[in-house]
């Protein structure tokens, strides 16, 4: 495995690129004018702050573009840094070794996760993207990192409940391995779990 | 081992922020506080809406909080105004007592003009006294620091909270001391609390100040269905209290509850995790806690709540990406990154452990740059 250099080495390297980005962007219409001078100012901070912040003498791998990324999305918003990060992570990441926490979003052969479950044995499952009807999701249950599979019997917006077992009605619900309330209907794989079906055990 | 840079007071406690405080008894001495800090800006005014004709355990929690308020580690001084001397001079005489210099004015007889010219002199006086305060190095574990979150969804429970969590734990094994609370919320997980609860006094007091809280609930004839989950929640995914609290309780960390507080009560001298006795509505939260002593706040939202208070800086976190992108400016730190599975909790604590030594060392937070001094007193039943 290349050596990946420092991150005082790299850090000029990561920035152009990230402006490059940007500024194509911005040729191609996909960004408005004012919203990409945003982006560039911060871009601009980021030079003046300097790779101090993220400690010059380190190693340039996958964790330098993560605390870059994480930079840019506290100033621009995850949505407008998640691209940067996917180019500035072709100059640097792919170069050495990924840990687990840094595996490509939508790359390799992996499919993107679309819903996580907080523990084996839970009911249901919380979508970090929104889902729509009729898709096959992916959840990955985080206790074991083990995956699963569902097809979505209806739209679930991001941050609410699909089902991963299926539920009588008066029965508990599982989540985070504890009850959360109980069913008031069936609920089968894939449904959405909220306020129409499940209420609370305690008022 | 883990530094910050900050004020250390007269009784040894450490303080991150070096304010003179224009404290009122009551809403009728507002006007001159508000008027002392306009005449001398770097002063803050603390506004609210109580102090007369409270009575009993009530009036003991509006002493309670504000002498709280005067004696935390992030006041250098304070000016105390109230209508009438006595209850003035208990107020003063509290905040004297953590050793820091007091003034205090009453307006009956002399009006507010009169002692607008005397508090601002008073107030001129301190804000030089404080400006010559220094910061120096003290262990990160001397830091009293409080949570609660707020516009709670199920974003929390996954990504926020757990970070919370993993730096609680670290205060906690730095020696320091953290505040929790939020009473009727941790209904549905309040079992998992007093697990964690030393056995004997400090568990039977927790379960006995959860039940008090609850039963006046429904002493007033309510259940809190239609307000907990709050309206935001429910739009944010959670759907019952139960759910609600299992994701709250994740920010509480792993180590024991090594004690019960009531409201606004600071805690011994044992450092630790602690529960307070509190309503779950943020500003009178974070007005007890620091009344308690607590001198910066770690907030995770889900939904965006914006809350600030003036004398304890709120660091707030989010792992929802709609709230990171539409509410930048009220957000201190970003885990979204959680749900995508590009940062792990490990990492996401570390970077929240930073931003909390960076504030603590003098960064202001999102709320404090944007204004925000929700100062809120909690209230335990009407004035007589």
């Amino acid at each position: 495995m290349r050596d990946p250099g420092t991150r005082a080495d790299r850090f000029d390297g990561l920035v152009a690129v990230a402006k490059e980005h940007v500024t194509a962007s911005l040729e191609s219409d996909a960004v408005p004018l004012d919203e990409c001078r945003f982006r560039l100012r911060a871009l601009a901070e980021l030079e003046t702050d300097g790779v101090g912040l993220f400690g010059a003498d380190e190693p340039a791998d996958a964790d330098f573009v993560t605390s870059v990324g994480n930079y840019l999305a506290a100033r621009i918003g995850t949505a407008a840094a998640l691209p940067l990060v996917l180019a500035m992570r072709t100059t640097v990441a792919t170069q050495v070794s990924t840990p687990r926490d840094l595996d490509e979003p939508d790359g390799g052969d992996d499919v993107q996760h679309k819903f996580l479950i907080h523990r084996r044995g839970d009911h249901v499952g919380v979508a970090v993207e929104d889902i729509d009807r009729g898709e096959r999701v992916l959840g990955v249950f985080m206790d074991d990192d083990s995956t699963l599979e569902v097809d979505a019997r209806e739209s679930v917006p991001l941050g609410h409940k699909i089902a991963v077992a299926a539920v009588g009605s008066d029965e508990h619900v599982l989540e985070y391995g504890s009850p959360i309330g109980k069913a008031t209907e069936d609920l089968e794989v894939g449904a959405l779990v909220h306020t129409h079906n499940m209420r609370s055990a305690r008022w | 081992m883990v530094t910050v840079e900050g004020f250390r007071r007269e009784n040894g406690r450490v303080g991150v922020r070096n304010h003179v405080v224009v404290l009122p008894v009551d809403d009728l001495s507002n006007a001159a506080c508000l008027s002392v800090a306009r005449q001398v800006p770097a002063a803050l005014a603390l506004p609210h809406a109580y102090g007369r004709l409270q009575y009993g355990e009530d009036l003991e929690l509006h002493f309670r909080t504000l002498i709280g308020t005067g004696a935390n580690p992030n006041v250098a001084a304070a000016i105390i105004i109230g209508i009438e001397p006595n209850w003035t001079a208990r107020v003063a005489e509290g905040i004297a007592r953590a050793g820091k210099p007091v003034e205090s004015f009453s307006i009956e007889g002399k009006g507010d003009l009169e002692i607008v010219r005397q508090a601002s002199h008073a107030a001129q006086r301190l804000v030089q006294f404080a400006s010559e305060q220094r910061r120096e190095s003290a262990d990160l574990g001397e830091l009293m620091v409080s949570i609660k979150c707020g516009e709670s969804d199920t974003t929390t429970g996954l990504a926020s909270c757990p970070t919370v969590g993993v730096v609680v734990d670290a205060l906690v094994d730095a020696g320091g001391t953290v505040l929790f609370g939020e009473t009727p919320e941790l209904t549905g997980g309040e079992h998992l609390i007093a697990e964690r609860c030393a056995p004997g006094p400090v568990r039977e007091r927790f379960m006995e100040t959860y039940h008090r809280y609850v039963s006046a609930i429904e002493a007033h004839g309510a259940d809190l269905l239609g307000s907990q989950p709050t309206q935001g929640n429910i739009a944010g995914g959670l759907t019952t209290i139960e759910e609600k609290a299992l994701g709250n309780i994740e920010k509480t960390g792993t180590r024991p509850i090594v004690g019960v507080l009531g409201a606004a009560e600071a805690p011994a001298l044992e450092p630790g995790l602690y529960f307070m006795d509190s309503s779950s509505a943020a500003a009178e939260h974070i007005t007890l806690m620091c009344a308690g002593g607590a001198v910066l706040h770690i907030f995770p939202t889900g939904q965006g709540n914006i809350v600030g208070h003036p004398v304890e800086p709120v660091i707030k976190l989010t792992g929802n990406p709609k709230t990171a992108g539409t509410m930048l400016e009220h957000i201190d730190l970003d885990v979204c990154g959680l749900l995508s599975r590009h940062l792990t909790l490990e990492r996401a604590g570390e970077q929240l452990l930073d931003l909390v030594v960076r504030t603590a060392n003098g960064r202001l937070t999102c709320a404090e740059s944007l204004g925000h001094r929700e100062f809120v007193m909690t209230r335990l039943y009407p004035s007589a």
